[in-house]
């Protein structure tokens, strides 16, 4: 039972960052994911560089291509060193669904930068506080869908929320001069 | 033992009732939510559950910070925690004399609350087992059309949360011999942040019909101003809110072979 409670213990220490990052950045927590290529990552893989954030799942009918695709319009509007450096993470709220396989495909169907975009199979259990980090709202429907919200999440390379775009109607002007400030200072 | 010693006894009796919460068992059941997520979901399964029975008290989460040092006051992050997490006890380890061991703790985050039941081998509970368990009387499995039970509930809402906490345990067991859900503090549930999630993400936004009189007039029984009251609430927390009036209970799930 010792054991026990020290290995809860030490994999809880690991879940936390080291003293470098400032106490609101979302790296704080590191829960262990799967990439699109299978391999284990944590969702601060973009460290060190400008990020853009969002949840989505791959059997999404509308909601989830349509926030792709705008993700992939702001990134269009960044200045051309500013895009090299972004990074685009986006985490599935269906894990059961959203395999390496399944997200490899969605990443190859929307035609994205491999390199730079990022589609994760987070732990089941890791869900719902992955959401609360993001402050976004998802629920499992009697059907399998889910209902979900969308924003996109702006992160500087140390984590810390720089801005948040609610919908993908929303005005984007304020997340991409984010966005820029960071590549630049990143530079 | 020599008679000398009996206040070693006095010692040991309090560490007994912090062993663990007494845990009771509810469900399988149905569950009418306020506002129904998708057509076709007016009536949701829930199914069977365990429910703490009091609220986690200052002494037992005291105890679980000395083991989780990481959750101490001093040490968690804000991303966790908004600074207020725990500000009314006089030390990281210690309560001091001004907090009660058996009150509610509360200053608590989702996320604290989270990893406190996880730690005890349980997990919050969805608004859909809280609000089940609370829609019960001491008499009736659903008293939510009783004027008493809700007017009791109505009158605590709306007296000032500055009033000290009491003890957790003082009052009435409901139908399934849970205790304090009503009178004491708000709960955090697992899915708070879901209530006024629309069926999907067209259009409007979560939150564009659920406020006010529209979201009002939208939900399934329109006698429930209580539970209103509580999405509402609910829905205007952030998981790292560290509120003076809200506290937590534990639930664990029940596994299939032993369900009834």
């Amino acid at each position: 039972m010792k054991a026990l409670i020290a290995a809860v213990w030490m994999l809880g220490s690991a879940a936390l960052a080291g003293p470098t990052l400032p106490p609101d950045s979302l790296y704080q927590w590191e829960g262990s994911m799967k990439d699109q290529r299978g391999n284990t990552v944590s969702w601060s893989v973009g460290q060190g560089r400008p990020v853009l954030i969002s949840m989505f799942y791959s059997t999404c009918p509308y909601a989830c291509p349509m926030l792709i695709s705008s993700i992939k319009h702001l990134e269009k509007k960044l200045t051309p060193q500013a895009r090299a450096q972004l990074v685009v993470v986006l985490v599935s709220m269906d894990p059961v669904r959203d395999t390496p396989e399944a997200n490899r495909r969605m990443a190859v169907a929307h035609g994205v930068d491999p390199a730079r975009w990022h589609f994760l199979q987070p732990e089941s259990r890791d869900v719902p506080e992955i959401a609360a980090l993001l402050g976004m709202t998802y629920r499992q429907n009697a059907d399998g869908s889910f209902g979900h919200s969308m924003q996109v999440t702006a992160l500087a390379p140390d984590g810390t929320v720089i801005a948040k775009r609610g919908t993908p109607n929303d005005e984007p002007a304020e997340l991409l001069a984010a966005v820029e400030r960071s590549a630049k200072a990143g530079r | 033992m020599s008679a000398g010693r009996w206040w070693l006894w006095a010692l040991l009796i309090p560490g007994v009732a912090l062993a663990g919460p007494q845990r009771v068992q509810l469900g399988p059941d149905t569950y009418r939510p306020l506002f129904p997520p998708a057509p076709g979901e007016e009536v949701q399964t829930v199914a069977a559950f365990r429910l703490d029975v009091t609220p986690v008290t200052n002494a037992q989460y005291l105890a679980f910070v000395k083991e989780h040092p990481r959750w101490q006051r001093d040490q968690t992050p804000g991303v966790f925690a908004r600074p207020g997490y725990l500000s009314h006890w006089e030390g990281p380890t210690t309560l001091g004399p001004q907090v009660e061991p058996r009150a509610p703790v509360v200053r608590i985050s989702w996320f604290a609350a989270r990893a406190y039941c996880q730690a005890r081998g349980g997990r919050l509970p969805t608004e859909a087992e809280w609000e089940l368990a609370a829609a019960a009387s001491a008499t009736e499995k659903d008293a939510r059309s009783d004027p008493a039970f809700t007017r009791q509930i109505l009158e605590w809402y709306g007296q000032p949360s500055s009033l000290p906490v009491g003890k957790v345990g003082q009052g009435r067991p409901n139908l399934y011999g849970v205790e304090d859900l009503h009178g004491l503090v708000w709960e955090w549930v697992l899915d708070f942040g879901n209530t006024n999630l629309g069926q999907d993400s067209r259009g409007g936004g979560p939150n564009a019909a659920s406020f006010c009189g529209a979201g009002a007039s939208a939900t399934g029984d329109k006698r429930d101003y209580a539970a209103f009251m509580r999405v509402a609430y609910r829905s205007s927390l952030k998981a790292n809110f560290t509120l003076g009036n809200q506290g937590f209970r534990c639930a664990a799930d029940v596994a299939p072979q032993e369900r009834p």
